[in-house]
């Protein structure tokens, strides 16, 4: 059974395409077909966070205006098998698709991949009922931040709107040393006001600023944190059970540095 | 070693709370669709109503749109409170 | 060009000149003298065979275009007569197989040399489209997200990172030359190249100019001396 998937948030840059890329790659490493379809046109980003803007002949607006067929279009990616892109058009602007284009290109999709993965537009307007017309689930990208939050919410009843059922929470770039503080909203507070389940929770990470300027996906970094909680977003989404990241270990981790240093921890 | 001494002597509100707070109050607005110019309008609606049985303090009147535990405790529902000082009850009613 | 009461169609050794039905034959007459002065050097030194379809001509008028079409175009002209052979819509579905980002045809822009340009003054941004029937000149940067495209040649005087296409309707002879060549992807007609995946990052401004032989994409080093 394939699943077209959006990723969206309301809000830009509290990282729906760095999502869109980690989860995709993490999709096609559980050895999924996936293609990750850009539907930000004028604007398109999911092919540098890849890596691949320079392979791109054909977008999303010639194979809805049948300037080329669906397969020229669609870019192999050049690591991971499985995992494919459909660009966004560069020089044309979002009127150039309609929500029943999408509709129609997401079923012809459907046929070949298991997965296909919707980077939406920030915004709510033509571009986003673009994205979500041909999606059956949904992942709100939000972060700890009263402007992301109220974006999302906005996001959630648009989604319930138009009868994309039972939206899952991402939350990105959670500072854990913040929210200690209490300088930053916890995962409860999030979950408390916007009152839908959560599909993850992604640290702020160096790494991903790493990764995004090399375009590579930092899910398959080992190391990474971020990396970490994408894979078990991925996990999550294929429907396995697993636990949500801790991000205590962190603080299990500046215990040890304050131990070695001498202090003590409370 | 901040958050220690914070917690020890400043029993001020963190950061957070407010964020959460202004959030809880914004998206009420946001979802109840009601602007300010709204309140404004149920506000001198009411007053013209209690005004007719009792006599109140129109300027420390206060109005506004939160949310409460619904009924069965389960989640919140939207709520309007209002805070209405009475100066003296009109002899009308009785 | 704003009446088209006259269509050149050429296909190989063989130009169709379709004309209006309800236009008058003074009409007519104007705009394949304007059609031919337009072409310039085009049509010169070429043999001809030439038809006509649409509006039914008499012999006298028959005469009068083909000596119009034979001195005017500088071209040898076999023949002029009327096209009896029902439409073939032949061209039609070749542009359509081969989609129209990368459309070959015969009847490609030839103007490399002495060709109708384009001057364009300022930076080509991401998301913006300089598109051009003959050759381009780019006096600025062509960033990345940026895309040219003209049917002849292509010169950036400036750095050219974005996408550029030459010879965009098939013309092999197209070049490129930028200041600092780093595109994105580089087309010539229909060979598509893109710079290697490890990108040496030089700051060094080397002008280059690329061209294709044998349906591979070349690069090189701009010398003056070399009378490229």
């Amino acid at each position: 059974m394939s699943e077209v998937i959006v990723i969206t948030s309301g809000k830009g840059g509290v990282g729906k395409t760095t999502s869109t890329a980690n989860i995709g790659a993490g999709l096609a490493l559980e050895g999924k077909k996936v293609v990750l379809l850009d539907t930000d046109i004028g604007l398109r980003n999911l092919d540098v966070v890849m890596g691949l803007e320079n392979r791109i002949v054909y977008d999303l607006v010639d194979v809805i205006e049948g300037t080329c067929r669906l397969k020229q279009a669609l870019i192999k990616d050049k690591r991971y098998e499985g995992l494919h892109l459909l660009p966004a058009a560069q020089t044309r602007d979002k009127s150039a698709v309609n929500p029943e284009q999408m509709i129609k290109l997401c079923e012809e999709l459907k046929q070949d991949f298991d997965y296909v993965l919707v980077d939406c537009p920030a915004g709510i307007e033509q571009g986003f009922k673009n994205a979500i017309a041909g999606a059956s689930r949904a992942i709100v990208v939000t972060t700890p931040e009263v402007s992301a939050v109220r974006d999302a919410d906005r996001i959630i009843g648009l989604l319930e709107a138009n009868e994309v059922r039972n939206p899952r929470l991402l939350i990105n770039r959670v500072r854990q040393d913040m929210v200690k503080r209490g300088d930053m909203m916890t995962i409860d507070d999030i979950i408390d006001i916007l009152a839908i389940d959560l599909i993850g929770v992604v640290p702020d990470d160096e790494k991903i600023i790493v990764s995004t300027n090399r375009g590579e996906p930092a899910v398959t970094d080992n190391k990474s944190l971020a990396g970490e909680a994408y894979r078990g977003i991925t996990k999550r989404i294929m429907g396995q059970d697993v636990p949500i990241i801790n991000l205590e270990c962190e603080d299990g981790f500046m215990f040890k540095i304050k131990k070695l240093l001498g202090l003590k921890a409370n | 070693m901040f958050l220690d001494f914070s917690k020890l002597f400043g029993k001020s509100k963190s950061s957070k709370d407010f964020a959460k707070e202004r959030l809880k109050l914004v998206l009420i607005h946001d979802r109840a669709n009601v602007s300010p110019q709204f309140l404004e309008m149920v506000k001198g609606e009411i007053i013209k109503v209690i005004s007719n049985y009792m006599d109140v303090d129109e300027d420390s009147l206060d109005i506004q749109m939160t949310r409460t535990k619904s009924e069965e405790g389960d989640r919140f529902v939207p709520a309007l409170v209002a805070n209405i000082p009475i100066r003296k009850v009109k002899d009308v009613g009785k | 060009m704003s009446d088209n009461s006259v269509i050149f169609k050429a296909s190989l050794n063989c130009l169709t000149v379709i004309m209006k039905e309800e236009s008058d034959f003074d009409t007519i007459l104007k705009q394949v003298e304007e059609k031919i002065l337009s072409g310039g050097k085009f049509f010169k030194g070429a043999s001809l065979s030439v038809k006509y379809r649409g509006k039914k001509l008499s012999k006298e008028e028959e005469r009068l275009v083909f000596e119009l079409l034979k001195n005017k175009s500088g071209a040898k002209i076999n023949n002029f007569e009327m096209d009896t052979e029902e439409p073939v819509k032949v061209e039609r579905e070749i542009t359509e197989t081969l989609h129209s980002k990368i459309r070959m045809s015969n009847f490609y822009f030839k103007g490399l040399e002495e060709g109708v340009s384009k001057f364009h003054r300022g930076t080509i941004r991401s998301g913006q489209l300089v598109k051009f029937e003959g050759n381009l000149v780019v006096i600025g940067d062509v960033n990345p997200g940026g895309e040219v495209i003209a049917t002849g040649n292509v010169i950036v005087m400036g750095s050219l990172r974005g996408i550029v296409h030459a010879g965009a309707d098939g013309n092999k002879e197209a070049i490129v030359v930028a200041l600092n060549l780093h595109p994105t992807q580089l087309r010539i007609a229909d060979v598509i190249t893109r710079s290697p995946d490890q990108k040496e990052i030089g700051n060094q401004f080397i002008p280059e100019l690329a061209y294709i032989k044998d349906n591979v994409v070349y690069i090189d080093r701009y010398l003056p001396t070399k009378g490229l």
